[in-house]
């Protein structure tokens, strides 16, 4: 085995950050949609049934009296017609959001066109610009076109990549014609920057990023501006007055709920904003594929000498010119797992996990519980046997707990696969970089860092989600509820989400060294990472239990107005903390199984000679001892063009 | 000023020509529409404003065509000349205002000023001076350096006293 040649990491081996900030905007839009609908559901469910309590079946006997029982089911009918108004709220919310960021995505183009004037570039206005463009084109090997536009009035020799799938275009700028024709290589690194946009997938992420960022803040505002309507408005006694909302939520609650929903928006922005940056550092990286590494050096490097231009890119919806040139130079930073992506991460931990899975399967099952009532007391006056009769009751309260498991399941799976799908993945692409780089120092030190992160977000999506159990908070400020039980479970919380998350991330470096590590090929793995993933949240699901135990608990003292025990919810915690440990140690050993067993099984060859390779792990870095050619070839950019 | 009338135009676009074809080559296939686009807009600060756009490649700068400096260079020392010679021949009328100032541009035909007996008028030391200023000015006003718009205007002062 040698030394591999000094080569460039392909920053597009495995999935990239811009995909993971995407990833986490679409799921920050929903999951903040789906709690303020069901803050806003329960709100209006509370105002309308303010101090509403339904008979239940409390001892055998109830069931003689038929009046009761029919009050009961009545009752149950009542509280099911109650969930659901909730959840149309949230269901409208939901469903308002994909409406109208999809209509604003499908007519960006139109407007983008009216509103810079733009106009198609045809080849007799200028066929030296076209040709060059077109050959560049060719570089992408797009499967359609790629349209040519140019503004009619901007002398600027900027140029903005947009468009539809399969219909894109490229609008340059009047002054590109002139920087074609005084510093042709500076047009060419541009326009490959543009193209670069394209090849990475990226304009249809990036309008529909910036569609939904807008939906969301039109549905935030319109949702505010009801509120106020009808709040403070004494429009009839039907319509919830600001006099009766403050009979139910004091009004601190109300401010609180205010700050907790504009913090959310800037959360959101930040997210959008960063995943606006982290795009350009790909493309610049893919343009530097294609030979333009000099050239947009060059360029960025005279945008540093002009103050004005610094100035304006001082609110960051670019990267900062230092980054892109540092980018540039070592392509292998886009390997680095970002603080800022466990951070978001941590932030929406409370919005997805706690305020959207647990809820959406509390509330399901919720929905489930009187349908099961309503089946057990119903079936008492069927005339069937006794036996027949327990056998439908023990049936319906089967399905119910099936149901429930189900839906836990799903709901929190789903959440853990999209953490995995972007943290996760961001800490595989930085292990298999140090592996090529050959940098072991402090690998699994540094993981603490962002589990550190994730647990601070953590406890700022815990105070800015806006259903949560720390809506009591304003009673606190009040004075009319003790602090100390929530200050003690939110420093566990946040203690153990740190150690949580290092454990979570050291499996996803652990495993990924091994499984990526003894890939070899000359493409990258299409699917490989995909188990990984799925595994990790596996993980996660145990792991986190003691977090979503931790919050069950705080939203009982909060209900319970400050009732604290504090022997009872913590030893339960510690009880749930050691079966997240067991779980973890029981999957980590499985895991490391598997691919011991997979590993028996595989014979590793040389992707190019075919020559049967000594080592079965860690091939990344290493050459093949016949043809001396890289073995781990997917992780490199192939040859890059010149572009003179 | 006689530099907007149609003859006007046609001496701006003419001599601007000949300066870019030794100065810019590289834009002589768009001089045209930079011609047309001045005569649209001939502010400076209007032309190559960038717009902050987030979602372009955040290169984008301002770039100005040498070909517009060098028409407004043109048009300024054709404005400047207008002056001067309105200021000398007040009495003698429009026509022969046009006429001193083609002259003076080599713009006249040689054929011309055989026939009707005259010399050829030439620029005095201090004039050239005075238009290589008014050059200047208003190069500068383009964002150009100082260096940059003496070199373009020493061409156009080149160009119209060795025709």
């Amino acid at each position: 085995m040698t030394k591999p040649p000094t080569a460039r990491l392909n920053p597009f081996a495995l999935p990239t950050e811009t995909n993971a900030l995407f990833i986490l905007l679409l799921s920050a839009a929903v999951a903040v949609l789906f709690n303020t609908g069901f803050t806003i559901g329960t709100w209006y469910d509370n105002l309308q049934s303010a101090g509403t309590s339904y008979p239940r079946i409390e001892t055998p006997a109830d069931l003689e009296n038929l009046s009761y029982v029919k009050e009961v089911i009545k009752g149950n009918i009542e509280a099911e017609k109650s969930l659901l108004l909730s959840s149309f709220y949230q269901l409208s919310l939901l469903l308002l959001l994909p409406a109208i960021a999809t209509c604003l995505y499908l007519i960006y183009p139109s407007l983008l066109r009216k509103r810079r004037g733009l106009q198609k570039l045809k080849r007799d206005r200028d066929p030296k610009m076209f040709d060059e463009i077109g050959k560049l084109i060719g570089l992408a090997k797009p499967a359609r076109p790629i349209g040519i536009e140019i503004e009619a009035t901007s002398d600027s020799t900027g140029a903005q990549a947009f468009g539809l799938p399969g219909r894109y275009s490229i609008c340059f700028g009047k002054g590109s014609r002139l920087l074609l024709r005084q510093r042709r290589l500076h047009f060419k690194a541009i326009a490959l920057h543009e193209i670069a946009h394209i090849a990475n997938g990226d304009v249809p992420l990036t309008y529909y990023a910036i569609s939904i960022w807008i939906a969301l803040i039109a549905e935030i505002m319109f949702i505010s501006a009801l509120y106020l309507f009808f709040n403070f408005t004494p429009l009839s006694t039907t319509v919830p007055t600001i006099t009766n909302l403050i009979d139910v939520f004091p009004p601190q609650t109300i401010y609180l709920f205010i700050v907790q929903f504009w913090t959310t928006v800037i959360i959101i922005s930040s997210i959008l904003a960063s995943f606006l940056r982290t795009r350009e550092l790909y493309a610049d990286s893919r343009a530097a594929q294609w030979g333009a590494q000099t050239a947009l050096s060059e360029l960025i490097q005279r945008n540093q000498a002009d103050v004005r231009v610094r100035l304006l890119h001082g609110w960051r919806l670019h990267p900062a010119l230092h980054e892109r040139l540092f980018s540039l130079e070592n392509p292998e930073v886009l390997f680095k797992a970002k603080g800022h992506i466990a951070f978001f991460v941590g932030v929406l931990l409370p919005y997805t996990l706690l305020g959207g899975a647990f809820f959406i399967a509390s509330q399901l099952i919720w929905f489930g519980l009187p349908m099961t009532n309503i089946v057990i007391v119903g079936v008492g006056f069927i005339p069937i046997s006794e036996t027949v009769r327990s056998i439908i009751a023990d049936v319906a309260v089967i399905a119910m707990a099936a149901f429930a498991l189900l839906i836990i399941v799903v709901c929190f799976l789903s959440v853990a696969y999209m953490i995995s799908g972007t943290l996760g993945v961001q800490i595989q692409r930085e292990a298999i970089a140090d592996l090529a780089l050959k940098n072991r120092a402090s690998g699994y030190q540094k993981l603490w860092k962002h589990a550190v992160l994730v647990s601070m977000g953590f406890v700022l999506g815990l105070f800015t989600m806006p259903v949560n159990g720390y809506q009591w908070i304003a009673d606190i400020l009040n004075g009319n509820i003790s602090y100390s039980p929530f200050v003690t479970l939110t420093v566990f919380l946040a203690l153990f989400t740190i150690c949580a998350t290092w454990l979570w991330l050291v499996y996803a470096r652990f495993f990924s060294r091994r499984i990526f590590g003894s890939y070899i090929g000359t493409v990258p793995p299409k699917i490989g990472w995909h188990p990984l993933t799925l595994a990790l949240s596996f993980v996660l699901l145990f792991l986190y239990t003691p977090v979503v135990h931790g919050y069950v608990v705080i939203l009982h003292v909060g209900h319970d107005s400050g009732y604290y025990d504090p022997g009872r919810p913590l030893s339960s915690l510690v009880f749930s903390c050691l079966f997240a440990l067991i779980g973890y140690i029981f999957l980590f050993c499985i895991t490391w199984l598997l691919l011991k067993f997979r590993q028996f099984f595989r014979k590793s060859a040389c992707p190019h000679c075919g020559f049967k390779t000594r080592a079965r792990n860690m091939m990344i870095g290493q050459t093949c001892e016949k043809c001396g050619k890289e073995l781990g070839t997917w992780l490199y950019m192939s040859k890059i063009i010149d572009l003179e | 000023m006689w530099s907007n009338t149609m003859e006007g135009k046609k001496l701006v676009s003419e001599i601007s020509k000949s300066v870019v074809i030794e100065t810019a080559p590289e834009e002589l296939d768009i001089f045209d529409e930079l011609l047309d686009d001045y005569s649209e807009d001939s502010n400076p600060g209007t032309n190559g404003h960038v717009r902050d756009n987030p979602l372009s490649s955040g290169l984008d700068e301002r770039i100005v065509a040498i070909t517009t400096i060098v028409i407004a260079m043109v048009k300024a020392i054709l404005d400047f000349l207008t002056t001067e010679s309105i200021k000398v021949v007040e009495a003698e009328g429009a026509e022969i205002v046009k006429k001193r100032i083609r002259d003076l541009l080599g713009r006249n035909k040689k054929n011309d000023r055989e026939l009707s007996g005259e010399e050829k008028s030439t620029f005095e030391k201090d004039q050239l001076n005075q238009i290589k200023k008014v050059a200047i000015k208003r190069a500068v006003q383009f964002g150009i350096s100082r260096d940059k718009a003496e070199k373009l205007a020493l061409a156009i002062i080149g160009t119209l006293t060795l025709d």
